[in-house]
């Protein structure tokens, strides 16, 4: 594990230099301040609509963050050959891989951790009230992009970056469908071919949905108190599945 | 023991993108040794497989069949993997790091303390004539210099085999000596090198056993004094190139059997 953080300070380090995410950073900022005059456009702001809007970016600009994160971690190495004389040195391929996930995670946390503290700031000059569901919110929201980098990461094994994107946003897609579009779709049941994706093989997907709690962080309902728990250990169940077995499959890479 | 020993090595390629689906056999049972101490130069042609016999021995490929040992260790494993430094070919570093900083984290990966890290990055870039580059970004450095600094950061845990994979690829005449003199104060501070080459008076000058191989396989090895005729210190004041003939005449006659 002590080689996998040597690579994750190597792959920070690199992230830090790269312009793209210091012009992202600075996008999400200003969309989140657009919050605070949304009332310019004759809508009443208040603390729902502020944490709507907010979240809604936050979960936005981190997904983009993401896919600009991990879309191209391994292939531009294995391209550029920088990886070259990193594998010629006594680290194993998995643990290579499990340094550039922690590498890019960390820059993700710093990307969402500012803006969440943003919109908590924000939330508390507008209503003077803390909203530690924010958060809560904001650490799944960290979790799902988790799970996608590490998709993301076993699929540039073998895929090209652009077939990698598409397999990651139809995986997204599907995880995301919800319960109710489900079984709306069950009921109405014509399609076998629908029926049989959503019965069959989207159980076997990562369900996206259930690190959305926005909703309930708008209209403050209360979570049942082992939701987010639960809700965590199932994102870090999928990212160590996933990246084990990019590194299997990474194992076998010829380079 | 051998610093590299290889026997009946196969190795081959099955193409899954160009129009041919033959497969493309890169080495075709691959025999040779490296004692420890002796520089092997390792020529061919291009496409001779050179660089795929490299790979295997680095890791960054696996053997079809066949054996390929590091001081003992299985070429790719842990083991053989602390036992060498390895040159690429074409050798990219990242742009933005400065020189000591990248050597830093490629030392972190032997397990090396701060101290012994920070001896060894000081050493090795003396070693090749960098000591005052450190806190230079490689962005700046020339081609000649950026293959100096492959040679300092395949020289950073102070591995007994060095592997260089074309080291004086892609350098001007100036860039070509500089690294060629490293090889040489590096010879004698005892090391086993192990470099493949297209330049043949370059192996002439450096090597004391030659390897020449086409086709996936070894045509000939044999000390370089054996093969000219001549003793060492001819070998390097001579001004025929005798290996090139003898190069030449052997692919030659490969090619038209």
């Amino acid at each position: 594990m002590n080689h996998a953080l040597v690579i994750a300070r190597l792959t920070w380090a690199e992230n830090v230099r790269r312009k793209v995410f210091y012009f992202l950073f600075f996008l999400t900022l200003l969309f989140l301040a657009g919050g605070r005059v949304l009332n310019v456009f004759g809508m009443a702001i208040n603390s729902r609509l502020l944490k709507d809007f907010g979240l809604s970016g936050i979960s936005l600009f981190a997904l983009l963050f993401t896919f600009a994160l991990f879309l191209q971690a391994l292939s531009r190495e294995i391209e550029q050959k920088t990886i070259y004389p990193i594998l010629a040195k006594p680290i194993s391929r998995l643990e290579y891989l499990w340094g550039k996930f922690l590498g890019n995670m960390a820059v993700l946390g710093v990307f969402v951790l500012v803006l969440a503290v943003t919109l908590e700031l924000m939330l508390f000059t507008l209503v003077k009230a803390w909203f530690p569901m924010v958060f809560s919110a904001v650490l799944l929201v960290y979790l799902e992009c988790g799970v996608l980098g590490a998709l993301m990461l076993l699929f540039s094994v073998y895929l090209s970056y652009p077939v990698n994107l598409s397999l990651t946003l139809l995986i997204y897609i599907i995880g995301n469908l919800s319960s109710a579009y489900i079984k709306m779709v069950i009921d109405k049941g014509n399609d076998p071919v629908l029926r049989f994706l959503v019965e069959t093989i989207k159980p076997w997907f990562p369900q996206f949905e259930l690190f959305h709690i926005k909703n309930a962080v708008v209209h403050d309902y209360i979570l049942a108190p082992q939701y987010l728990p639960l809700a965590v250990l199932y994102g870090l169940f999928y990212i160590i599945l996933l990246m084990q077995i990019a590194g299997i499959c990474f194992k076998k890479k010829e380079l | 023991m051998n610093g590299i020993l290889i026997e009946n090595l196969v190795k081959t390629f099955h193409p899954t993108s160009s129009r041919s689906k033959e497969p493309i056999k890169a080495l075709q049972g691959l025999n040779l040794k490296v004692a420890k101490g002796e520089i092997f130069g390792f020529i061919g042609p291009n496409g001779a497989g050179k660089t795929t016999a490299i790979k295997i021995l680095v890791g960054l490929i696996r053997p079809t069949s066949g054996k390929a040992l590091i001081f003992g260790e299985p070429a790719g494993s842990l083991e053989a993997r602390r036992q060498f430094g390895y040159l690429s070919e074409i050798s990219y570093y990242y742009p933005f790091m400065e020189a000591g900083e990248l050597l830093d984290y490629y030392a972190r990966l032997f397990d090396l303390d701060f101290q012994t890290r920070e001896q060894r990055i000081k050493l090795v870039l003396e070693e090749v004539g960098l000591a005052e580059w450190r806190n230079q970004r490689l962005s700046d450095f020339s081609k000649g210099m950026q293959q100096r600094f492959g040679i300092a950061q395949a020289l950073i845990s102070d591995p007994p085999l060095l592997i260089l994979d074309e080291p004086t690829s892609g350098l001007d005449p100036i860039g070509q000596k500089e690294v060629k003199n490293i090889i040489l104060k590096l010879k004698d501070k005892g090391y086993t090198i192990f470099f493949s080459s297209h330049k043949l008076t370059e192996v002439e000058n450096i090597c004391d056993n030659i390897g020449i191989i086409n086709r996936g396989q070894m045509l000939l090895v044999d000390k370089l004094e054996n093969l000219l005729g001549i003793s060492k210190e001819q070998i390097r004041n001579s001004q025929n190139n005798t290996l090139e003939q003898i190069f030449f005449d052997l692919i030659t006659k490969a090619r038209e059997e």
